[in-house]
């Protein structure tokens, strides 16, 4: 096997082992779905956890501000994979005038983290998957794999319980769910070298068209593309091999003011 | 793509630890691309790693980072661990992933080897890393001066030798993280050092995670699958090889069968090896009697135990004779209770704080204890079986001690 491979087996093992300890150890586990590369990779190695068939419900939390071709690709994937797609949306925030002309902190806590938290409410979902990177954000290289929250998602990053080998955390009294982090320990060219590897379906939106390609997905008004003449995974792997740009340059959420996003973070923005 | 080493920071609060990974990734990758601007403009390279506004403000690391660089020869993963006391369980949780670990001890005056000096130390020999690299750091505040360089490194040469450290295979460095002496490229202020540079050093010496593939098979059973109508035993390889045909025992259940195949998502695999996530389908019916926290093997003698004994380190609420706590061992789960802690101590002040035993066990304190399980686990010494001989013990959901299997 190339150093490639052997790298792509050993993270692609790890991340099975903790889906399946998420699916042994809760009784109503739920994995989260934005559509994008990340998440599409989890659900990815989800099947091959479980020989094909996801066993839990994907939910896609919508803002209603998403892309036209993240709709059509998520409902040909949901299809082709078989899955359980919840969609969740914040209705109430949204007739009440909530959108993309308030802040970031408002607006994606209310379309994002309130829509998740009523579903959640409803639902009683013990463990939520989330497909978050360390190497995307210095806050989420805080994180560990299995990460307790509490009824208001506050996240308690300065007490977060010890996470030692393979041998993951339960959930306390005080806890009402686990945030399960299958992917944190790959970069994004870990997950680019692994989609080319596998054959992953992606978003076309990541192939650049004009001079420009979107790096990561997320609401139409507050993200931008990126300058790239990468029109194919092959480019886009050596892009990311020489870039100075950060992933999430073109999230407007990140950008607006210091610590945005522990701030999002604490309030339970995944 | 560079084989892989993770290394663990250590050392007290104040030391330069997170200066010196900060100081490393800026030299060598120039910036972390995706982690945003940092103002280093005051040598504050911490700040590349404490990105939690508590951490900048307060100027101190409370939670492990991950940071990824690529040296010469490997892609080197830097978990930044705090080196304050009150988070000594996050070190904990740092330390459990590594492969080999740098402390970092200041030379200045009044600094030198302090309490999370030694602590760190202990539970580096205690979790079995025995790849450390020293950085006698701050070389900056004593005028680069070889002397008091050498007379650190005798200092901790001689709590390491007190420890039952080997020091014979450990290599220290002299540097100054802050001013970027001697960290990726030989310092001029230093030229009576004959050494390389810190990082050279570091991967002549670090060797990546050992090859457990060629050690006898081992796999905790994590779960049992339905899979098209059939029972399949789910795991992780450990240790080992396994091929179709082979004869392989369980541990808890006490049953011995062939391997019938080894199941991928869409494919049946002739061999599967160390670090694979598999599934394996066994000989007649035997497999329903198997469960999660069984140990499959190739190695007919281990067993299950009613009674373990462990070396601990208390990371959370003290832990009394009787009291009912929770012990994991790899994928075995048990309540039991502790009957006896002996040779109890803080390994900061170890002589000071040595008792031969005790009714109770506190935070940050360690010692062996002797637990008696309500179900029998699998759990052997962690010299001769690693993935049986790490312990968590809990109380409720909280991991109040970690530790080895003695």
């Amino acid at each position: 096997m190339s150093d490639v491979t052997t790298h792509l087996k050993e993270l692609e093992s790890k991340s099975i082992y903790i889906l399946r300890e998420a699916l042994n150890q809760f009784k109503k586990p739920a994995c989260l779905w934005s559509v994008g590369k990340d998440s599409t990779t989890s659900l990815w190695l989800a099947r091959k956890a479980f020989f094909g068939k996801i066993p839990f419900p994907v939910i896609h939390v919508d803002t209603g501000y998403k892309f036209p071709e993240m709709y059509s690709f998520r409902d040909k994937i949901a299809k082709e994979w078989g899955i359980d797609l919840i969609v969740a949306e914040n209705q109430e925030a949204k007739k009440a005038g909530m959108g993309p002309d308030k802040s970031h902190l408002e607006c994606c806590t209310a379309l994002k983290t309130l829509a998740l938290k009523k579903l959640l409410e409803k639902e009683k979902f013990d463990c939520l998957i989330v497909s978050i990177r360390r190497d995307e954000h210095g806050i989420r290289a805080k994180e560990r794999y299995f990460s307790p929250r509490d009824k208001e998602f506050k996240w308690d990053y300065k007490n977060q319980p010890a996470e030692m080998w393979n041998m993951f955390g339960s959930l306390s009294k005080e806890d009402d769910h686990m945030r399960v982090h299958p992917i944190l320990h790959w970069t994004e060219l870990d997950v680019w070298e692994y989609i080319k590897a596998e054959n992953i379906p992606v978003n076309p939106m990541y192939f650049a068209k004009d001079g420009k390609r979107y790096r990561s997905l997320g609401c139409m008004p507050c993200t931008q593309p990126i300058d790239s003449t990468a029109d194919t995974i092959e480019k886009i792997v050596e892009e990311l091999k020489t870039t100075t740009v950060a992933e999430r340059s073109g999230r407007d959420q990140d950008k607006e003011k210091a610590f945005m996003m522990q701030k999002l973070r604490t309030l339970g923005y995944m | 793509m560079k084989p892989k080493i993770t290394i663990i920071s250590t050392g007290h609060i104040d030391h330069g630890k997170s200066t010196l990974v900060g100081r490393i990734i800026y030299e060598l990758k120039q910036q972390l691309t995706n982690w945003g601007a940092v103002d280093i403009s005051n040598g504050n390279f911490a700040n590349f790693l404490d990105q939690l506004e508590e951490e900048r403000v307060g100027q101190m690391t409370i939670d492990v980072v991950h940071s990824q660089v690529e040296g010469k020869k490997y892609q080197l993963e830097f978990i930044d661990a705090p080196g304050h006391k009150e988070f000594i369980q996050n070190m904990m949780t740092g330390a459990s992933d590594a492969e080999g670990a740098q402390l970092v001890v200041s030379v200045a005056e009044n600094e030198g080897i302090e309490e999370q000096t030694v602590r760190h130390l202990f539970l580096l020999k205690l979790f079995g890393i025995n790849q450390i690299i020293v950085a006698v750091n701050k070389m900056d505040r004593v005028n680069y001066s070889e002397s008091r360089y050498n007379i650190l490194c005798a200092e901790i040469q001689k709590i390491m030798g007190e420890m039952g450290i080997d020091y014979s295979n450990i290599y220290f460095v002299p540097i100054s993280a802050r001013q970027g002496e001697n960290v990726t490229v030989k310092s001029e202020k230093m030229a009576w050092w004959q050494g390389k540079s810190y990082i050279d050093t570091l991967e002549d010496y670090f060797t990546p995670k050992e090859d457990l593939s060629e050690k006898p098979f081992l796999m905790p059973v994590q779960d049992i699958y339905d899979v098209d109508g059939q029972k399949v035993i789910i795991g992780k390889v450990e240790c080992g090889k396994i091929k179709k045909g082979d004869e392989v025992f369980f541990s808890l259940s006490g049953f011995k069968a062939k391997v019938n195949a080894i199941l991928e998502f869409g494919s049946e695999k002739e061999l599967a090896s160390a670090g694979d996530s598999i599934g394996l389908k066994i000989e007649g019916e035997t497999s329903k009697e198997v469960t999660r926290g069984d140990v499959c093997s190739t190695d007919g003698s281990l067993l299950p135990k009613s009674r373990v004994k462990v070396n601990a380190y208390v990371i959370g609420d003290e832990i009394s004779l009787d009291h009912e706590i929770s012990v994991r061992i790899g994928t075995g789960n048990s309540l039991g209770k502790v009957v006896s802690i002996k040779e109890i101590y803080d390994p900061a002040k170890k002589k000071e704080t040595f008792t031969s035993s005790a009714e109770e066990i506190v935070r940050d304190n360690a010692g062996e204890l002797e637990i008696e399980l309500s179900e029998p686990i699998v759990g052997e010494p962690f010299s001769a079986y690693p993935p049986l001989g790490r312990v968590i013990i809990s109380s409720g959901a909280i991991p109040q001690a970690a530790g080895v299997v003695l």
